[in-house]
């Protein structure tokens, strides 16, 4: 069926290949990738930081950097509130919450009780220019009328009840004013109000009593978030004993991120330890030796040993995720080993140069075409993607040469084997297909392909990034729970202004808050934290300041008047008021009064001659509002959420070209080795269970992600695997198929048993292998037909 | 005017018309002919704090304020006197102290600001009245 010559190089290349100096030549790699990979065991050789998988300049840009800051500050985090029917119990519960946080290891900084001490700087930093500060919104009140109902209220507020006298006030702030302006400029607590120190706040029927905390160290270290997770449950059993009806409600990066480890944790042990006894259990039962599972793992070691080695020398270093898809490798890297021992046990060659001379033509297409389908991604502008193919095609180079080079030296037990019944009952449902009507094949293969086409025609995708982790439904109440009690939660959302001198800066802060004030109060936007409130722009500076002199000269007079001033104080304090110049507020003072490490982090500075501040959002509901506000040039949108699920987008779209790309060389390949006849056949059957196992995943784990596409690259190098031994191979349909059905076993006990996991993205990555290897190789005999006996 | 449900109705008339009212949720003022104003406490947290206390003081919900103060009464014959000391920064920052005293009625209230100045409410002919809803004399909470 190969085409003569073709047959015959690959014949002689397989020869040569047996000889000892490509044992030497195999030694020396492994040896070079093992000590390469231990060259670069430091810390930081393995990353996690999604961020890093964006392609290369955005990852290095401005907004990457402050993007980074804000999820640190953001994991950094843990809220809770203690509420309890009685306020008194919710109160002493939270100060014991307190007292044993601060006693915990990794915790630092827990705040229960407000502390406005902490406001002073800030107050003393506008002490000399009040009349600077007004709002946008009581410069407005100002012009409207003169400023005769600002007046009248202050008036007002000083007979009334409700405010209690202070003489010191009047003079400084006569209107009030500055008073109302602070109050959106210091911290806010949302519905929380100080009751005698704690900040409480009453909802559903319970008083709500808020503690917060903060982590150091590295807050994302596994066994550090244990750790602290354990430590608050202890902590929440001890309270409800004490107070019964106790509830203690938490919100924190730290929580999902424990809930998340946890539940991989779980699926590693369980799948791991599932697929591990299975492969091992069903190698031992085939073969009675333990030979064939050391082979099996000797030749996936060094492929893996050399993905990572090229990788580490390629890019520096390894993207965890990179090894979560090249482990799609093992799927494929272990056939090989298969189809080499099979050969040896029940194949008609005696020699080492005969087994490899039958099964080499098949494995070395196989290998290439997985090899060009993974390469593919090398066009990829990802990194992560890069890094995957090169990953995988020096992972596949390993195992391929390790079966070459090593396993004709591996001395072979003398005695002959019966076959086993796994692969008696392989030979008879392969004879089984085969021996079909030609119009009952037909059949089953067009309702496949309707049912696949069907299928494809209604899938949709979801690339929500939050999908990678398991969000238990506790923790996503409470977290909504706390935003709306607490209203500034850790955000991770912002909008980058940039301008040539700082006060440019500000006036297009400026400009953009009024458009964010009006996404506000359409409630398509909870609050913003930008500099410009607290340090306004020049202009609005002198506006300000214009405003209130106007109020002065006209009011100010007749309101110390009526509140008993002399005639001539009040003249004197009128003309002080408005004869002086305040000095301008400038952003490097308002830095130093530390009103929060959020609030500094809003000012960026000066780089490569521009200015740039970022403009925090919280509760952002419809990011399209916010994209299209910051379409100016000199402003960036970014929300962490979206950003990362638009990377996933573009990632799934690339993966689904590299894919169309691959199955395209492997056509080539295969119609100039083989002729299109059969290639066509032997690459209809792993496309077709590609669209089975996309629709069949969608049908039952949902809308489809970049990991559902990544399934595709095991379907398609495990299937094509399939097809071309059945097709290719010589030696009985019996030992072809044994080793095609162990391949498919082994597949599904690795990469099926992923379906059973927690995370929905690892799920739906895992079922999609399972139906994709499932219908391939039970389509594979019906369209590819084995050779009727071995070809002279 | 005092009401259990409506909260606490503030009129005066000199040196100009002002009308106050105090409920749980909010405070609304009206100032000679501007239009209403009113402050709910996620605008006004401070202003809020401080009229809930006096709107308990004159409700004489002792077990509220005790949250919020320390309590000590003293008694002579049928005068007695309250006093309340803030337990927290915030209120802290504002009153000293809140003395309330009278005999068979309130009869003032006084609030020491934490800055010296003194306010001194003087009650006079504090009487019941059993008014009822619809009456004519609850319209004062209608500004809200």
């Amino acid at each position: 069926m190969l085409r003569h010559a073709t047959w015959k190089k690959v014949m002689r290349i397989s020869a040569s290949l047996t000889s000892a100096k490509w044992g030497f030549a195999w030694l020396a790699l492994v040896g070079c990738a093992v000590a390469v990979v231990a060259s670069f065991s430091r810390d930081d050789a393995i990353r996690a930081n999604i961020l890093e998988l964006l392609p290369g300049e955005l990852a290095q840009e401005t907004v990457g950097g402050v993007a980074r800051e804000l999820a640190q500050a953001a994991a950094e985090r843990l809220i809770f509130v203690v509420g309890h029917a009685e306020s008194g119990a919710a109160m002493e519960a939270a100060a014991l919450l307190a007292e044993r946080l601060a006693a915990s290891d990794g915790i630092r900084g827990v705040t229960h009780e407000l502390e406005i001490a902490d406001a002073q700087p800030l107050l003393d930093f506008y002490a000399a220019a009040r009349d600077r500060a007004l709002t946008p919104a009581q410069v407005e009140a100002i012009l409207e009328d003169g400023g005769r109902r600002v007046a009248d209220i202050a008036l007002a507020q000083m007979f009334g009840p409700a405010s209690p006298g202070d003489g010191a006030r009047i003079e400084s702030d006569p209107f009030f004013l500055f008073a109302d302006a602070m109050r959106s400029r210091l911290p806010s607590f949302g519905r929380f109000a100080p009751r005698g120190g704690p900040l409480v706040a009453e909802a559903d029927g319970a008083s709500w009593v808020l503690v917060t905390a903060q982590l150091h160290g590295d807050a994302l270290e596994p066994r550090r978030q244990r750790a602290i997770a354990n430590e608050v449950g202890r902590i929440e059993t001890e309270l409800e004993r004490r107070w019964p009806g106790i509830e203690l409600r938490r919100a924190g990066v730290l929580f999902y991120n424990e809930a998340g480890t946890r539940a991989a944790q779980g699926d590693v042990s369980l799948i791991g330890t599932g697929s591990v006894a299975g492969i091992m259990l069903l190698l031992l039962a085939t073969f009675r030796s333990t030979r064939p599972l050391l082979m099996a793992i000797l030749s996936t070691a060094a492929g893996i040993t050399c993905g990572i080695a090229a990788t580490l020398l390629a890019f520096g270093s390894i993207h965890v995720l990179t090894l979560v898809f090249g482990a799609g490798l093992i799927g494929v890297a272990i056939d090989y080993t298969f189809h080499y021992v099979t050969e040896e046990r029940f194949g008609s060659s005696a020699r080492p140069a005969d087994i490899l001379a039958n099964i080499a033509p098949a494995m070395t297409l196989g290998g290439l075409t997985s090899m060009a389908a993974y390469g593919a991604l090398l066009f990829s502008p990802f990194p992560g993607l890069r890094q995957v193919a090169v990953f995988s095609v020096a992972g596949l180079a390993g195992a391929l040469f390790t079966v070459f080079a090593v396993f004709p030296r591996w001395r072979a037990p003398d005695a002959a084997q019966p076959m086993p019944l796994l692969g008696r009952i392989a030979a008879r449902f392969l004879a089984a297909a085969q021996g079909m009507e030609r119009r009952t094949r037909v059949a089953i293969l067009g309702a496949a392909l309707a049912l696949a086409s069907a299928g494809l025609a209604i899938v949709s995708f979801d690339d929500d990034v939050r999908r990678l982790q398991a969000r238990p439904a506790e923790l996503v109440a409470d977290e909504a729970f706390l935003s709306e009690l607490v209203g500034n939660m850790p955000s991770t959302s912002f909008i980058l202004v940039q301008g040539a001198t700082p006060d440019e800066v500000l006036e297009r802060e400026e400009a953009l808050r009024e458009e964010l004030d009006r996404l506000r109060a359409r409630g398509e936007l909870g609050a913003y934290s930008a500099v410009s409130q607290w340090v306004p722009s020049r202009a609005t500076q002198a506006r300000s300041a214009e405003a209130y002199r106007a109020l002065a000269r006209v009011h100010l007079e007749p309101l110390l008047s009526m509140i008993g001033f002399d005639q001539e104080d009040a003249v004197a304090i009128r003309d002080r008021t408005v004869a002086r110049i305040s000095p301008p507020l400038e952003i490097e003072d308002w830095l130093e009064t530390a009103t929060g490490a959020e609030a500094r982090a809003l000012w960026l500075g000066e780089t490569g001659g521009a200015y740039r501040s970022v403009v925090l959002l919280r509760g952002a509901g419809d990011a399209r509002g916010l994209e299209l506000l910051a379409a100016r040039d000199y402003f960036t949108y970014y929300d962490q959420a979206s950003r990362l699920t638009e990377i996933f987008r573009a990632y799934r779209s690339q993966v689904k070209y590299a894919l169309g790309l691959a199955l395209l060389v492997a056509a080539g390949g295969f119609s100039l080795a083989l002729g299109w006849r059969v290639a066509s056949r032997i690459l209809f059957v792993p496309a077709l269970a590609a669209c089975i196992a996309l629709s069949a995943a969608y049908l039952v784990t949902g809308p489809l992600s970049l990991f559902s596409i990544a399934a595709l690259f095991v379907v398609l190098g495990v299937g094509v695997d399939f097809s071309l031994f059945v097709a290719l191979r010589r030696g009985g349909a019996a030992v072809v198929m044994l080793a095609v059905t162990l391949s498919m076993l082994t597949t599904l006990m690795s990469f099926g048993l992923l379906s059973f996991s927690s995370t929905s993205a690892v799920s739906s990555f895992g079922f999609t292998v399972l139906i994709g290897i499932l219908s391939c190789y039970l389509l594979t005999p019906l369209v590819v037909r084995a050779p009727c006996e071995a070809p002279a | 005017m005092v009401s259990a449900e409506h909260g606490l109705a503030w009129m005066q008339t000199r040196p100009f018309d002002s009308l106050l009212v105090i409920d749980d949720e909010r405070v609304t003022q009206r100032v000679m002919d501007h239009l209403p104003v009113t402050m709910t406490e996620q605008e006004q947290p401070a202003v809020l704090l401080f009229s809930r206390v006096l709107l308990d003081v004159f409700r004489g919900r002792m077990d509220a304020l005790a949250e919020r103060f320390v309590v000590h009464i003293e008694a002579s014959g049928d005068h007695w006197q309250a006093t309340l000391e803030p337990k927290d920064e915030l209120l802290g920052r504002m009153i000293r102290y809140i003395a309330v005293s009278g005999s068979s009625q309130f009869e003032e209230v006084i609030v020491q600001g934490a800055t010296g100045d003194m306010s001194s409410i003087a009650l006079a002919n504090v009487a019941p009245c059993d008014l009822e809803e619809g009456d004519a004399d609850f319209g004062v909470f209608d500004i809200r």
